[in-house]
């Protein structure tokens, strides 16, 4: 057997420009073989531009890659698979209509001929077990979970290709963003694995994660490598200021309290969905946090669902203001000053090809209009006036709201509810969800302002710290039920394991 | 005096004038005459353009509409224009207001795609200074005499004769006892539905004998005649002993089916239109003599007669509003075809036929000529 | 080894049960629906919309649309009939004429592939172009003679002679039918088809000859129209430019009734082509029953939609999106 050279990844002075912006500049770095990367910083600080020359998608304007010893140079992303570089991507690059073994089959990819079934799937059980993954390779990937469509993704990056001496360098951009806490947990451990037989690249906005996956942390801002040390000899502070430029800030702040006894402005009771959840109650009052904490599959956002009409129930109340809702549906659920961001951005909240302008004046133009015409110029100016509230970048309110990036769409999206004077509940459905620090810090300050002046607020966090951080109280469900309750005024030496304990 | 003025003048005057005396329709008629003196006087060929606009160029009866044009065009030494209408309304008007636009004053034949479009067309040569002449549809209300001197005239064949002519064959055929299926053209369009009405009747009063099974629209289109023949083969078996089509195209597919299905000895057709293909049938003696009827009439006949009447009142020659209304509204000879007198109408297919034809029309006007002379004007009379 | 996995039977078990449920209808209101004779006349119908939609499923798949059916149908049925013995030419170029008429659609089919994947133009627009390109090629060859008839007996009957107790005509789609399920299935284009119409960014960024998948099925698409054309001049014993008028708007219905989604990336060609069976039986059964041709349009629109819904309720909820 040969041994592989010890070095996977060697890059030498990579710099690219994007006209006069510099996305990445002349960058160094060194992989070694098994070797665990962190790679941190706030969005638009170059990780993605710098993932997408690994990955053959951009070519440097200059500087030398070498992959297992040799001298690279990617014109496409085929070359870069054929290097024995994988990617799983941030956004999922799966044929979700083909079959678990079709989309690990990246060595016929430029054929058209018959295809050899048998062998596919063979090879597919193969590579599977090869990171020690137990999945039919003839299942449809829509049917899968989030986790094993990531294994999937992982697999097929590993699974490059028999022949190559060389070691693999996986490259996981966010892969924890759509987890849920126990699929983070198995993904951990499947990375830990994969040392074995390759070289990671980890990208996550976690600090957590990253400090307990990874053996080295690399920094970047605005196109530059800033720090690159052991993860034994960093802190999560250390890492936020080098992230931030200096400056280490935290969410955590004590919150004006309301008076306990407010009248609820949501309250339900008995609530259930056939296969879904079942006997759910809970208060949320104005001034007032509700975490709802569980697994994907726990019903927690059939529930926040239901309660914004956006799906059935087949028994229970829902109560607004004290009022019982009948016939309950989405038009009804904002007349009574619902509001719901949903885990799905691109797809349920916002109009991508409208202006930012246009996206925050969809619920309420009370401000923007004359009579009954819409008045452009004052609706430009709620507008600005939110992106300077909510520091959107870039402070262009007339650019399409596709082109902002994940972080300033949250932004837009959020303001687009908290623009109506009506809005007094809020359901945020994963509202962090692909955010970077500093976009999280700001949408959070947001949601607790908003709370303070009134606004109950139903939440279903990415993480449990989140939860713990936020909540006046946390409800854990399970299979569909509540299995704890949690009042965070009263108890504050919970941890995250606990909450976990309640989750399985 | 501007002719262009005064015919614009005369179309206001008589779409205003309908209830007034008939003192008025007097002043109206002189001017009439004084300014077709004028126009006698001064047409001159090269102010004018001949313009054919047609429903379509697939169907064979449309490729014969223009046939006439291009003999009509050759003998009056005017340059023709032809505007395909695509099947589409749209494509027809605004086709006909793109050659309207070229400075030239119209003589125009125009086989119309929807009844409505007929006032849109009339209006807008009225206003080029130009004549019209509409054949088949027009909507029923809409009558020349009530718009003016540009809209000279709307012509067509009786669909009621058509129909008859058809059931008359069918029901000698079937010596009078039998069941029959009827294949309509496009369900809602005047030709068809008169065609529909004439066979009815002719069958009702005549032939009491004949039962008429099923009737199946079949949108003038030879496949869909065929796949609907199929479905009646099935439904009703050898109960069927003749079938009628609005057209012959209908007609060829609906054949095939039956011979398809080994039936086409056993029963008796009759159409309309006589298109080549029939004619070739009716001579071989196709399925034991399958065709029994059919109606005779060509394209290059209605366009050169069209183009002619306009023509006539174009150069002054005729002026419309002094004629009676069989020459303003009129319904032109509609030969019955049988196996036994179909060699009559075979010069008629002829390769100089329209240039016969045309030759014919210079001689003895629009409304003579055979073998479609006028024979009766105002709205078709439907039958009871 | 599983063929198709259960999860893409539930549409068509639903669609099939509801053609059963027709057909019991109809045979109550007429008997003879269920005649030996009508199921052949039914096979003999289906044969053409059969044919064509192998190659429009192939396409819709990819999230493309194929508008040329009929142009194509045209354009290949009247240079066959103009090359076979026929009333109003002496010529008779025997099996030359199916190539030639074929290649006419091949040809029209590359032109549109070619130029929806490396010019990107939508496909729509190109596919309506080749339409009337087709359609100005059947009226270019019609001219304005008479009316072409087949002069062989032989291939007038063809269509209709049964063989093994069914029609040639239909036997010949079962053909093509069973060689588009295979290709479909067994081979790296019919699957990289499905992923291209399920991201077709993905799929070029995985290496797939993305452009050459989109101008074979084109290709295919348009080949197969013009067989179709063939068999549909040989069923009339005519030729005409607009012989495929309507062909369109069954294969693209049925295709959708099939449940391919017509932004790609869905469906089966089995599954559309029982979407065809649906819509030809309902069209015969109204003729069958009786129904007042008055009526026949709007039953048979209502009666459609209510397949529809019941076939694909069950997958919607209340986000879910349809345009």
């Amino acid at each position: 057997m040969i041994m592989a050279p010890s070095t996977v990844l060697k890059l030498k002075k990579i710099s690219r420009a994007f006209g006069h912006v510099s996305a990445v500049k002349s960058i160094s770095l060194e992989i070694k073989r098994g070797e665990v990367i962190g790679l941190v910083g706030e969005n638009g600080a170059g990780k993605s531009t710098l993932l997408k020359i690994l990955a053959g998608v951009e070519q440097p304007d200059s500087g030398t890659m070498e992959i297992n010893g040799k001298l690279v140079t990617f014109r496409s992303p085929n070359d870069a698979v054929r290097a024995g570089v994988g990617v799983v991507h941030q956004e999922q690059s799966l044929f979700t209509n083909l079959t678990v073994a079709e989309n690990l089959d990246t060595r016929n990819a430029g054929r058209i001929g018959v295809k050899n079934w048998a062998r596919i799937n063979s090879e597919c059980t193969a590579a599977l077990k090869k990171i020690g993954v137990n999945l039919d390779p003839t299942a449809r990937v829509s049917d899968l979970s989030f986790v094993d469509r990531q294994m999937v993704e992982i697999a097929r990056a590993v699974a490059i290709d028999p022949n190559t001496t060389g070691t693999p360098l996986i490259i996981l951009d966010e892969p924890t963003a759509v987890l849920e806490q126990n699929e983070t947990d198995v993904l951990e451990r499947e990375i830990r694995n994969l040392k074995e037989i390759a070289s990671v690249i980890f990208v996550s906005h976690r600090l957590d994660e990253i400090m307990r996956i990874c053996d080295r942390v690399v920094v970047m801002r605005s196109g530059k490598i800033v720090s690159d040390k052991k993860t034994t000899e960093v802190t999560k502070e250390d890492l936020f200021r080098d992230m931030a430029g200096g400056v280490s800030q935290t969410a955590h702040a004590l919150r004006k309290r309301w008076p306990a006894g407010a009248k609820p402005a949501v309250e339900v009771r008995e609530l259930a969905s056939k296969g879904k959840f079942k006997n759910i109650s809970f208060t949320a009052r104005p001034g007032e946090i509700v975490a709802l904490v569980g697994s994907n599959a726990s019903g927690r956002e059939a529930v926040a669902r239901a309660i914004f009409g956006a799906e059935t129930y087949d028994s229970g109340t829902i109560e607004v203001k004290s009022k019982p809702v009948s016939r309950w549906s989405i038009r009804k659920a904002v007349q009574a000053g619902l509001a719901y961001l949903p885990a799905e951005r691109k797809v349920e909240g916002m109009i991508a090809g409208l202006s930012a302008t246009r996206n925050i004046a969809l619920v309420y133009q009370g401000d923007g209009s004359s009579g009954p015409f819409l008045n452009l110029s004052k609706l430009a100016a709620v507008a600005q006036s939110w992106f300077n509230r909510l520091d959107v970048r870039p402070n262009t309110i007339s650019r399409p709201l596709i082109n902002f990036s994940g972080g300033n769409q949250q932004k837009v999206v959020l303001a687009k509810w908290l623009n109506s004077p009506h809005t007094d509940v809020l359901l945020l459905d994963h509202p962090l969800r692909g955010l970077d620090v500093g976009a999280a810090q700001t949408v959070n300050a947001q949601i607790i302002k908003t709370c303070e002046s009134g606004a109950a607020v139903i939440i279903i966090p990415d993480t449990i710290e989140e939860a713990l951080e936020m909540a006046d109280e946390i409800l854990v469900m399970r299979d569909g039920e509540v299995s704890a309750r949690h009042d965070m005024r009263t108890k504050n030496n919970l941890t995250v394991q606990d909450i976990l304990a309640d989750m399985v | 005096m501007d002719i262009k003025k005064n015919t614009t003048m005369q179309a206001k005057f008589q779409t205003t004038r309908r209830r007034f005396g008939s003192t008025i329709m007097a002043t109206v008629a002189l001017a009439c005459l004084a300014s077709s003196a004028i126009a006698a006087d001064t047409f001159k060929k090269e102010d004018w353009v001949l313009v054919a606009s047609v429903i379509n160029t697939t169907n064979p009866y449309m490729i014969s509409n223009i046939e006439g044009a291009k003999a009509m065009s050759a003998k009056l030494g005017i340059p023709l224009e032809i505007v395909n209408s695509n099947n589409s309304s749209q494509t027809e008007i605004s086709s006909i207001l793109a050659v309207l636009a070229s400075g030239k004053k119209p003589i125009m034949f125009v086989n119309t795609v929807a009844s409505s479009d007929a006032p849109t067309i009339v209006d807008a040569v009225g206003k080029a200074g130009g004549f019209v002449t509409i054949w088949w549809n027009k909507p029923a209300d809409y009558h020349p005499v009530d718009v003016g001197n540009h809209f000279v005239a709307f012509q067509k064949h009786p669909g009621v004769s058509s129909g008859r002519c058809g059931a008359k064959a069918i029901g000698d055929a079937l010596g009078g006892k039998g069941g029959v299926v009827m294949l309509p053209g496009v369900q809602d369009s005047t030709t068809s539905q008169t065609r529909v009405a004439g066979f009815e009747a002719e069958i009702k009063e005549n032939y009491p004998g004949i039962k008429i099974l099923d009737s199946r629209p079949s949108n003038w289109d030879p496949q869909l005649g065929a796949k609907n023949a199929r479905d009646l083969i099935v439904k009703f078996g050898s109960d069927i002993n003749g079938v009628w089509a609005a057209d012959d195209g209908m007609q060829i597919g609906a054949m095939q089916a039956f011979e398809n299905a080994s039936l086409l000895d056993k029963v008796k057709f009759a159409s309309d239109g006589l298109y080549p293909t029939t004619l070739a049938d009716i001579k071989s003696g196709r399925g034991k003599n399958a065709i029994v009827g059919e109606t005779f009439h060509r394209g290059y006949m209605a366009s050169s007669v069209g183009l002619y009447t306009a023509y006539l009142a174009a150069t002054g020659q005729m002026d419309p509003s002094k004629q009676p209304l069989e020459k303003r509204e009129s319904l032109f000879k509609l030969s019955c075809v049988t196996p036994e007198n179909y060699k009559d109408y075979l010069k008629y297919d002829e390769a100089d036929a329209p240039a016969k034809f045309v030759e014919q029309l210079e001689k003895v006007g629009p409304w003579a000529a055979e073998p479609m002379p006028l024979s009766g004007g105002g709205a078709e009379v439907m039958p009871k | 080894m599983q063929l198709v996995l259960p999860k893409e039977w539930k549409g068509p078990a639903a669609l099939i049960a509801s053609i059963v449920v027709l057909a019991i209808v109809f045979t109550f209101l007429n008997p003879r629906f269920g005649s030996v004779e009508n199921f052949r006349n039914i096979l003999f119908q289906v044969a053409v919309p059969l044919i064509i939609i192998v190659g429009t499923t192939f396409v819709i798949q990819l999230g493309s649309i194929d508008l040329s059916v009929q142009g194509v149908m045209g354009a290949a049925g009247m240079a066959w009939i103009l090359l076979s013995a026929n009333t109003r030419l002496e010529t008779d170029y025997g099996i030359w004429a199916w190539f030639i008429a074929i290649g006419i659609g091949v040809a029209l089919g590359l032109l549109a592939g070619a130029l929806h994947s490396l010019v990107k133009v939508p496909s729509f627009v190109v596919t309506l172009g080749t339409w009337y390109i087709g359609l100005g090629i059947g009226i270019i060859l019609y001219g304005d003679d008479m009316l072409p008839s087949l002069k062989s007996n032989v291939l007038m009957a063809w269509p209709t002679k049964l063989t093994l107790g069914l029609p040639n005509a239909f036997w010949l789609a079962l053909v093509i039918l069973a060689a588009g399920a295979l290709l479909s299935r067994f081979t790296h284009f019919g699957r990289g088809v499905l992923a291209i119409g399920n991201s077709e960014t993905i799929a070029r960024n995985t290496g797939m000859p993305v452009n050459l998948m989109k101008i074979i099925a084109f290709t295919l698409a348009g080949g197969l129209s013009a067989l179709a054309g063939i068999l549909a001049t040989m069923q009339l014993g005519a030729g005409s430019p607009d012989l495929g008028s309507g062909q369109l708007f069954t294969v693209i219905p049925a295709a959708v009734i099939g449940g391919t989604a017509l932004n790609g990336g869905e469906g089966g060609i089995m599954r559309s082509a029982v979407g065809v069976l649906l819509l030809i039986i309902l069209n015969n059964g109204l003729v069958l029953a009786g129904v007042n041709p008055s009526y026949q349009s709007g039953v048979f629109g209502a009666i459609l939609i209510a397949a529809i819904v019941a076939v694909a309720r069950p997958d919607r909820g209340i986000l879910k999106i349809a345009k």
